[in-house]
Parts: C-alpha cells; structure tokens; sequence
C-alpha cells in the first residue's frame, strides 16, 4: 500500500490519474443511468417540439437570462401545487436544449404560465413591468418590440435542435420560415397545416403589429404554451418514482 | 556558473512556434466569422479575437528576432505571477462593482433601469457579476498563486517557457469574450457555464495548457515528495477540465455563428448542469482555495502543517465525496428520487471532509496565536478558513430535503454563496495578495498594515450585513410562500413577498458597497507597495524576501489594539 | 434495468467502493514508515524560498527525470 502511494507521488502522472479516478465515480454513477432507465422521462401524451416562432422566443428568453429569477418547475408540495398548477413533468422539459428549471424566484415560476394572462398584459408588462405591477423589480422589455425576426434564416435552428435528438420532421424543417408566418397570421392559408404539425399552438398577432414578425411575438408566442400541452385531467402517474 | 551559461533562449527549450500556430488558426476563423458571420452579434467577437491574436502574433516576432525571451532555470518565473495579481484586482473590482449595481437594481428599480439600454437589464448583467467574481477574480487568483505554490514547493522554475503565458493572457482574453458576451445577449443561460461555443473551446486550449504546465512543473521538481496544497491544485485544474468538457458539449446553430443548443436536454442537462454547477464551487472554489491555504498559512504563520496525516485524509475523501452532491440542487424536481438521495447523502458526508480542511487550517496557527493579534494579513487568513467553516456547514443543512424545500428558490441560497464567496474565497485571496505582493516584488512589508486593518474590517461588515439580510429575506420568502390563511387559501400573493424584501435587498447592496470599497483599499495599498512607498522599502538583493512583519512594527502599526489590551 | 436495481446497485456499490477507499487511505496515512516523511512535508512552505542552486540541488537532477 504504501509502495503503491509513493510510486504515485514520484510519478505524478500517478497522482494525475488516481484523481481522475476518484471524481470521475459520482458522474459515472448519478449522470449515466438517467440516459437509459425508462422511467426517467415519463410517457405522456401531447409533447411535441417547439414551433419555429415558439423557438424564436425561447431563444430570446435564454438570451436575455429570465431563468435568473424564474423558475419552470413546479414542485409536488401543496403550496406551489396551489399557486402555480400541477407540478411538472420531465417530459415537459425533453425538447429543452438547455433546460430552463432556474434556481431562483426572485420573480414567480413560470411553468404553467401559458393562457393565464392576456396577450396585451403580456406585452404591456414586458415593455413596462411597472405599469402593470408597481412593486415589480423586473427590468423593461420594451426594445424587443423594435427587434425584427429573419423567418428565412431560422431553419438553421430547427437543424441544430434536430441534430441533438429533437424529433423535428423533414416537413416541419422545410416549412419553418412559413410556420413562423403563421403563427402570427389567424387567416394565413397554411393554417390548418400548422395545427397538425404543432397541436394546442397559439396562433395570434401577438404584439398587435401585423407587418413584422418581432421578437416580442415571439416571446409572448412562448409565454403563452408553456405548461399547456398536457392534458391534466388525463394525466395519471403510472409509476412510483414519477408519482413524487 | 556564469550568466550565459545558465540563461536558455525559451526558443531553444520549447519552441514557440506551436503558441504561432495557435494564434494564427484563430486569427483565420476571426476574420472568418465577421466578414461572413451569420448572426450579427458575433462581428464585435470575432473583431476581438482577431485584434488580440494579431497583438500576440506581432509580440512573438518582435520577441523572437530580438530575442527577448529568455529562460533562466536558476530563478522562480515570477513575472507571470506579478502579471496574474494585477489580474485579480481588476476582475476583483469590475465583478464586485457588477454586483453592487444589479444588487442595487433589485432595492431601486425605478431609477437603474434603462428601457433602451437592453444590456444593464439584471439578466445580462448578473452573469457578468457571476463570471466576473468566479472566473476573473478567483480565476485570476487561482492561476496566480498555484504557479507561485508549485515553484516553491517543487524548488524549480515553471515548466514550459512562454507558456504559462498563453495560459494567462488566453484566460484572460477568455473572460473578455465571456464578459461582454453576456451584455450582448450571447449566453447559453446554464448557471456558471453560460459562454458559448466558440469561448469554451478556447477555454479548453487554454486549460489543458494550464494543466501540462502544472504537471511538467510536477515533473520536473526537485523536491521527493509533492507537498499537498499541490494535490489540491492539481485535482482543482484536472476536474475542472472534465466538467467543462462534458457539461459544454452542444451544437452550434452555425460555425460562424454565437448561438448554439446543448447536446442535453430536460432532465439529463439538469444533471449534467449540477454536476458540473456544484463541482465548479467543489474543485474551483474548495479544492483550488484549499491549496492556497495549505500554502500560505502556514508560510505566513511560520508554522508547520498542525497534522500531515489529517490533509492526506480529507484530500481524498473531499475530492471523491465533492462530485456526488450535485444532484442536491434539484430536490423535489423532475430528477428521479434516486439520485436526489443520493446527492443529500454525500452532501451531509461532506461535511467532515469538508471540516477536515477547517481544523487543519485553524490549528496550523495554534502556538501563534499572538501573530493573529499583531498581524492583520494573517487574521484575514483565519477569518477566511472559519467562513469557510461555517458555509461548509450550511451547505449540508441546505442539502437535507425538507430544509431545502424551504430554502430552495429562495435568498438564502445567494446568501450562503456569498457566505462562501465573500468569506473564504475572497478573504484567503485578500490574505494571499497581502503575502505575496512584497514577496514578488522585493519589498519589506505592504505599504501600509494600518490599511489592511481598514481592509479587514470593512470587508467583514460588509460580509455581515449581506449575509444576515440573505438569511432574513430568504427565510422569510420562503415562509411566506407556504403561509396560509384559516380559510385555507394561500395567505400572500407573490407580489406581496417580492414587496417584503425591499429593506432587505438595501442592506445586501449596502453590505456589498462595503465589501467593494475594502477591495479598493486594497488597489490603493497595492499601489503604493509597487510604487515602494511607505513601510514597502526595497530589500537588497542579496537579502532573502521578508517573511514576516516585524513585531514591533506590526504593534506599532496597530495602536487599537494595544490601547485594548 | 429498473430503477430498483439501478438504485441498489449504486447504493451497495458506493458504500463498498467508498469505505474500502477509506480505509486504503487511512492505512497509508498511519503506516509507521511514513511518519518522518510527513513531518518534513508539513514544514515545507517553510523553508522554500530561493531557487539559487546549492550544491544539493545541482546533484539532484529533476525526480523523473530517470525511470
């Protein structure tokens, strides 16, 4: 043994690797098994991938770093189950590249935020926080307004996200820059084919500006589905370590 | 032996030219991505890189054909370490000011924030105050005191010739590109790992180069056995790059474009993400800082380790323990359970470990007691290993599921951080600049010992103020989220506790200011150490560096204390 | 595998894996031999400052410098 430990120190090669050894086990074993065991994700009926304009505002949310204050996870404990809605599922956040959980409620959790307020408070409290909540410490909004969306230039995200596992079609692929126009036009031709293709999607002129397709479209577009694709009155946790 | 003999042209020795091949891929895919960058936002990096490369390109030439650059192998290289604590006290002041401002933010919204100004938005700026603290401060530190630490302790000069400068200035260029990175909205939002693609491969260059030069140091030492403050290191340096390569991975969006998506999504990003997270506050800021104890308190002590056997012990069960407690970070989420049992498990273990560190450090002083009196540089290394007591002893308590239900989400989390933060990193920093400053720079003493007491004492208010506002406010958010009325309803709107802590969130950027002006006696003292004012005579040269403050002195320049006694 | 015997195995696992680590540790640790080697180790910030070669050091090349 204490051959072994001094062959080590002379040889700090040794050291280097018996370090490695040491803190690549916890890892290994906390990390590994969550990308095999079933039961991590549970099955459920309703997700689907983003819409290119909901991914456009997710991208502005991971941009801007809303997860400094807000959360997307609801806990199983009674008083976040009242306040917020049912707690969350981890197949809520599997087409979420990154994960947005956060680790911090300065401001509320935001998971089941989707259909509470109306597109107008959206855009009114994200440009001005304080004209809607006085006591609000939230910082103003107002430039994504000004901020035009490319459509054309999307599909190269909806690619990227397929590349890591997010189960976009060949179809969704090719009608990206279409869906994205879309979803802020009710009356566009394709709406019928949008809706198959992104079921329970919100298609409405979100910040009232029907030219442009801004990044506050697409922000409020995002707001406006989270938490809202599964069906809680259908849901029923099957297995143990889902029930929580 | 004569000067021409022992002096070694770095040229001949290690050759360059790798460092020039480096630079100039770089240069060829900065001028790439901002001619024909794909998102606007890239051009301002793509400028930087290519300004910074074409700066080293042209500073290796001049020094090749002028052959500047000479390697003495009968001397410590210390000028990078001279460089390295400038560093620190930049990274130190811009992070600390970063969160002095978004602190003040959260008291004063109405008045600091700017509708057109997107980037003082507290999502772009926190990040920065993050990175800026962490990763340029503590970083800076880190690199600074583990070359100085492995010279000493080995007996031989820095492996590799120029390339602990590639390390110091690739790291630093790296923080710049994070840095502004953040106000411009380029981020992959994952706490502590928010730089995006093009920036983390560059850190990887720069930090498997930082690791060859600690471990040829290593190597080629002079000393039998490897001193333990440079196992802490070496395990700081080597997990750091695992959990920066594994927790980095993701796809970008474009090569020539700043946006990417992580290769994990849901469940397994949280893990990997908190894995990574809390072994950055694990090997970053625990284990490295470790190292930094180990050295400098028992140098400045002129004590002995108290027990060899005892850094051996929690050496290996720190390091083995540290990596299983992320999971601690995502109770009562969508994790499975499994593996949120298994991380408040090995979090409460940790806690001995983590002890371990604590005693070994305290009792090192023990029988020196009088020094701790007389010598403020080495009070401010104690009070540093006794936060570091104290966090490492919250931090388990935060772990057990039913207080983290409480506490999660809340306050007291930052403020335990900044328990950790603002006590044991920052202090032993504080404490090691104090040291090393006329060490590196031949001077007798700190300008002034009169100001490194200001120094002490406004930094601990400041740590108080912050943590005791941390603790209300957190505590009582978290009350008040679960308060019910008799009617059974939730008692507070969420409002309502945002509103609560207004006084609270006053006296945290109160405590900060505070913190921030100790930093800035520091600067001055620096200063005027550098410049030999004051108590900083110059040594001669033949004379061996100044290890300790002169008791009389150190009494003379302490009459508060006198007068106490 | 299902989450009951992943579960197992890791906690049986960890436990066997970790306390034998330990032990291994703490039986270095106080093998009598190495007492006087850790004595020295503890004082040596103490004694570490110049890098000027006397005698000893110049006899000594670098510890890996042969296998």
């Amino acid at each position: 043994m204490s051959k072994l430990h001094d062959f080590m120190e002379k040889r700090s090669f040794a050291l280097l690797f018996g370090i490695l050894a040491v803190v690549s086990v916890g890892g290994l074993v906390e990390i590994a098994p969550l990308f095999f065991i079933d039961s991590t994700i549970e099955e459920v009926d309703g997700m689907r991938p983003y819409s290119p304009l909901e991914l456009a505002g997710r991208d502005v949310y991971v941009r801007e770093g809303c997860y400094l204050c807000h959360s997307q996870m609801v806990r199983p404990l009674r008083d976040e189950i009242e306040r917020y809605g049912h707690y969350s599922l981890a197949a809520e956040s599997m087409y979420d590249h990154p994960f947005q959980w956060g680790s911090k409620r300065t401001g509320p959790d935001i998971a089941r935020l989707g259909g509470k307020y109306s597109d107008e408070w959206h855009v009114l409290h994200l440009s001005d926080p304080r004209a809607v909540v006085p006591e609000s410490v939230m910082p103003p909004y107002k430039f994504l307004l000004k901020n035009k969306i490319n459509a054309e230039r999307y599909t190269k995200h909806l690619i990227a996200n397929r590349r890591v596992g997010v189960p976009y079609t060949d179809e969704m692929i090719k009608m990206a820059a279409s869906d994205m126009k879309t979803q802020i036009n009710p009356d566009a031709d394709d709406f019928d084919g949008f809706m198959a293709r992104y079921p329970k999607a919100v298609v409405r002129n979100f910040d009232g500006n029907a030219d442009d397709i801004t990044e506050m479209d697409a922000l409020v577009a995002y707001l406006q589905m989270l938490g809202t694709l599964i069906d809680f009155n259908e849901y029923e946790a099957t297995k143990g370590e889902n029930e929580r | 032996m004569s000067e021409n003999s022992t002096t070694k042209s770095i040229v001949n020795n290690y050759g360059i030219f790798p460092i020039i091949l480096i630079t100039l891929i770089g240069f060829v895919w900065a001028v790439l991505a901002a001619a024909r960058g794909d998102d606007p936002v890239i051009a301002p990096h793509a400028y930087m890189f290519m300004f910074a490369f074409a700066l080293a390109i042209f500073a290796l030439v001049y020094g090749l054909t002028t052959n500047k650059f000479v390697n003495n192998p009968y001397e410590y290289d210390d000028s990078v370490i001279r460089a390295g604590i400038i560093a620190t006290i930049f990274w130190g002041i811009a992070g600390m000011l970063v969160g002095v401002i978004i602190a003040s933010q959260l008291a004063f919204p109405k008045f600091l924030y700017f509708e057109n100004l997107p980037w003082t938005n507290f999502g772009r700026m926190r990040p920065l105050h993050t990175s800026g603290v962490i990763f340029g401060f503590c970083g800076n530190a880190l690199i600074a005191t583990s070359f100085y630490i492995v010279q000493r302790t080995c007996r031989t000069r820095l492996a590799g010739g120029l390339w602990p400068w590639f390390v110091f200035w690739g790291y630093n260029l790296f923080l710049v590109i994070a840095g502004t990175g953040y106000l411009m909205g380029i981020t992959e939002s994952r706490e502590y790992a928010e730089p995006e693609w093009y920036a983390d491969i560059w850190l990887t260059i720069v930090w498997v180069t930082y690791l060859m030069v600690f471990m040829m140091t290593l190597v080629k030492r002079k000393e039998r056995h490897i001193y333990v403050a440079n196992w802490f290191l070496l395990s700081f340096i080597v997990t750091i790059a695992m959990l920066h390569l594994v927790n980095n991975l993701s796809m970008p969006v474009s090569f020539l474009g700043a946006k990417s998506y992580s290769a994990f999504s849901g469940v397994q990003d949280a893990m990997t993400q908190w894995w990574y997270g809390h072994n950055a506050v694990g090997f970053f800021l625990t284990t490295g800082f470790l190292g930094m104890m180990y050295y400098f308190i028992p140098k400045r002590a002129e004590r002995p380790i108290w027990s060899y056997k005892l850094s051996i012990v929690h050496f290996w069960t720190v390091i083995f323990i540290y990596i299983w407690a992320g999971p601690h970070h995502l109770h009562f989420t969508a994790l499975p359970q499994w593996t949120q049992t298994m991380g408040m498990v090995f979090s409460i273990m940790l806690w001995m470990p983590s002890w371990g560190g604590m005693i070994n450090g305290l009792m090192t002083i023990s029988g020196a007691w009088d020094k701790f009196r007389t010598d403020p540089v080495l009070r401010i290394l104690v009070i540093s290993v006794a936060f570091y007591g104290m966090a490492t002893f919250e931090g388990p308590l935060m772990a057990i599921r039913y207080v983290n239900a409480l506490s999660h989400y809340t306050d007291w989390t930052i403020g335990h951080v900044h328990a950790g933060a603002l006590g044991w990193n920052g202090m032993i920093t504080f404490g090691a600049i104090y040291c090393m400053v006329p060490w590196l720079w031949k001077k007798k003493e700190m300008y002034s010992m009169r100001l490194v007491e200001w120094h002490f004492w406004l930094a601990l208010i400041g740590i108080s103020f912050y943590i005791a506002a941390m603790w209300i406010s957190g505590i009582m958010q978290g009350v008040m989220w679960r308060t019910y009325n008799d009617l059974g309803f939730l008692e507070y709107s969420f409002i309502e506790t945002v509103m609560a802590m207004k006084p609270f969130y006053m006296i945290r950027a109160l405590g900060g200011f505070l913190y921030l002006c100790g930093m800035l006696v520091l600067t001055w003292n620096v200063y005027m150490t550098i410049k030999g004012k004051g108590e900083a005579l110059s040594l001669n040269e033949d004379e061996p560096f100044a290890r300790k403050p002169d008791p009389a002195t150190g009494l003379a320049l302490a009459p508060t204390l006198v007068a106490g006694e | 595998m299902s989450y009951d015997q992943i579960a197992h195995i890791v906690k049986l696992g960890g436990t066997v894996f970790f306390f034998t680590f330990f032990l291994l540790v703490l039986v270095y640790v106080f093998w009598p031999k190495n007492k006087a080697k850790f004595k020295q180790a503890a004082s040596m910030p103490i004694a570490d400052e110049s890098l000027i070669p006397d005698t000893q050091t110049q006899k000594t090349q670098s510890m890996e410098a042969k296998p």
